[in-house]
């Protein structure tokens, strides 16, 4: 009696809380899903284990059905998942992911719908105790067991002989820091992995925290550009909304930087910006200000370096860009139009600063190796590495 | 014979809750973790080598180097004190000290102790 009604008050004051998620967004739906920190009422995290829903934002596709498995299984019991703007085949795939209509089933929401309604009325009824626990995708045993061979058990001969649960041991290799070497660890990132563009995987060889090697083993997954960007190749588009959808990718790309460097609340001023309906230049001026001032850029500053310019200096120039933006885009009359685009580098900024995904990805196993794991997340987010579908083209 | 039954009851029954708290009731906890949650989180991706990784200590050969010496300078202070009234045993005694101590710097010469960069 005096437990149920203890775990009821419980419930009702964990209810009152901020709903915690974790998102694993899919094809287009990155920035969507990025903008739901700006929801007071919920709370991104970026680890699964903090979390209690799993929300699959858009088309996952099959292939990466196992990792979102293996995410899914991470989140602690009691959990749901969502899934928004899933389309026809997220319907079919639905059952995989939860074993049957049984009550655990996912929650959908469709794409040109609001999640957040749907997702604290899973929260909450989760914490009330008044919606199951969706159970395991993958089975609960080891996933390479023990054999219990060899002297220690590791099943193999000598001391490093064997793999033990299956995976061999770690063996020392060059290193490239400073010649000591270490035990090269290496390991799967992605794809759904906050401080990298979803989709993309990377598998790392990691000796320390110093990355020794990089190769993509998946490309992100698509996401479109503004349509605005789209347009603006193939006809002459109003120069103010071309300018204010250029402010807004760059506000964009600095408050993913100040994330991934851990200054969240900057972050959100930043994304905040980028979302209002109207960008107001003072307001962009001030939180310029507030990054130069807040030392996040003096701690941005010589990390992440990319041909001489650290990331710093990217996220100071995005801003001033933006600012720039936002002061052409006042000038412009209303009905001023820019003339086609030979292509997205003859937009300008941040189109005409650094390479294209597909360059860019490229250049990761060059770039990345020899920097420490935060830098090299650091420069990730700061890159452009996630394609606009349809080649050069920024499709809507 | 009665402190003996007594006491293998009382063993019997320790070990027994120590059982029932570590095989039962870890079965039954509803925050177990299990398999997949045991994992490290990669968003997905899976670890190809085990986690039990040696790390070098970077700073072992400075502390090889600092203990050698330290060591030395701690035995010689008294040693210089005794060492007029003992002779040659006090001087044979310290040789052999550090004799054993140079195989220390001997093996971190060769580990590189002394190429400051």
């Amino acid at each position: 009696m005096a437990v149920s009604a203890l775990r009821r008050a419980a419930g009702r004051f964990a209810a009152a809380g901020p709903i915690q998620l974790f998102a694993a967004p899919g094809p287009r739906f990155r920035d969507r899903s990025e903008d739901l920190t700006l929801r007071p009422e919920l709370r991104l995290t970026s680890s699964p284990r903090h979390a209690s829903i799993l929300l699959v934002a858009g088309p996952v596709p099959a292939e990466c059905e196992k990792a979102l498995a293996r995410v899914h299984d991470e989140l602690p019991r009691p959990r749901v998942t969502v899934r928004w703007g899933g389309g026809e085949r997220v319907e079919r795939s639905g059952p995989r992911l939860s074993r049957g209509d049984s009550p655990g089933a996912p929650v959908v929401v469709p794409e040109g719908e609001d999640p957040v309604p749907a997702l604290l009325e899973a929260g909450r009824r989760l914490v009330r105790g008044e919606r199951p626990s969706e159970p395991e995708l993958l089975p609960d045993e080891p996933p390479w067991p023990w054999r219990g061979q060899g002297p220690y058990g590791q099943g193999g001969e000598g001391m490093m002989g064997g793999r033990p649960y299956g995976r061999p041991l770690a063996m020392t290799a060059e290193d490239l820091r400073d010649g000591l070497a270490l035990d090269r660890l290496e390991l799967a990132l992605g794809p759904f992995f906050p401080p990298l563009p979803p989709g993309l995987v990377l598998q790392v060889a990691l000796q320390g925290d110093v990355i020794q090697d990089v190769d993509v083993a998946r490309a992100p997954f698509v996401q479109p550009l503004p349509d605005v960007f789209g347009r603006a190749l193939r006809e002459a588009v109003p120069a103010e909304a071309l300018e204010t959808a250029r402010v807004r990718l760059l506000l964009r790309r600095a408050a993913r930087v100040l994330r991934a460097a851990g200054a969240g609340a900057l972050a959100d001023r930043g994304l905040g910006l980028a979302v209002a309906p109207a960008t107001d230049p003072a307001a962009v001026g001030r939180f310029r200000a507030l990054v130069r001032r807040g030392g996040s850029l003096r701690a941005l500053r010589g990390s992440g370096s990319r041909s001489g310019v650290d990331v710093g200096t990217r996220v100071e120039g995005w801003l001033e860009q933006a600012e720039r933006a936002l002061a052409r885009a006042r000038r412009t009359g209303p009905d001023e139009r820019t003339g086609p685009a030979a292509d997205l580098r003859a937009l300008g900024p941040p189109f005409d600063g650094d390479a294209e995904p597909a360059e860019a990805l490229e250049g990761l196993g060059d770039t990345l190796p020899g920097l420490e794991w935060g830098e090299a997340a650091l420069l990730v987010a700061g890159l452009r590495l996630a394609p606009y579908g349809g080649g050069e083209e920024a499709r809507p | 014979m009665l402190a003996l039954v007594t006491l293998s009851v009382l063993f019997l029954f320790v070990a027994s809750v120590g059982v029932l708290l570590q095989v039962v009731l870890d079965r039954l906890d509803p925050r177990r973790l299990t398999e997949p949650q045991k994992t490290p989180f990669l968003g997905g991706g899976e670890p190809a080598t085990h986690a039990w990784s040696r790390y070098h200590v970077r700073y072992y050969s400075m502390t090889l180097l600092f203990i050698a010496f330290e060591m030395e300078m701690m035995f010689m202070y008294p040693w210089a004190v005794v060492y007029v009234a003992e002779g040659m045993k006090a001087l044979v005694e310290m040789g052999m000290f550090l004799a054993i101590l140079s195989v220390g710097i001997v093996y971190g010469w060769r580990e590189g102790i002394f190429r400051w960069q």
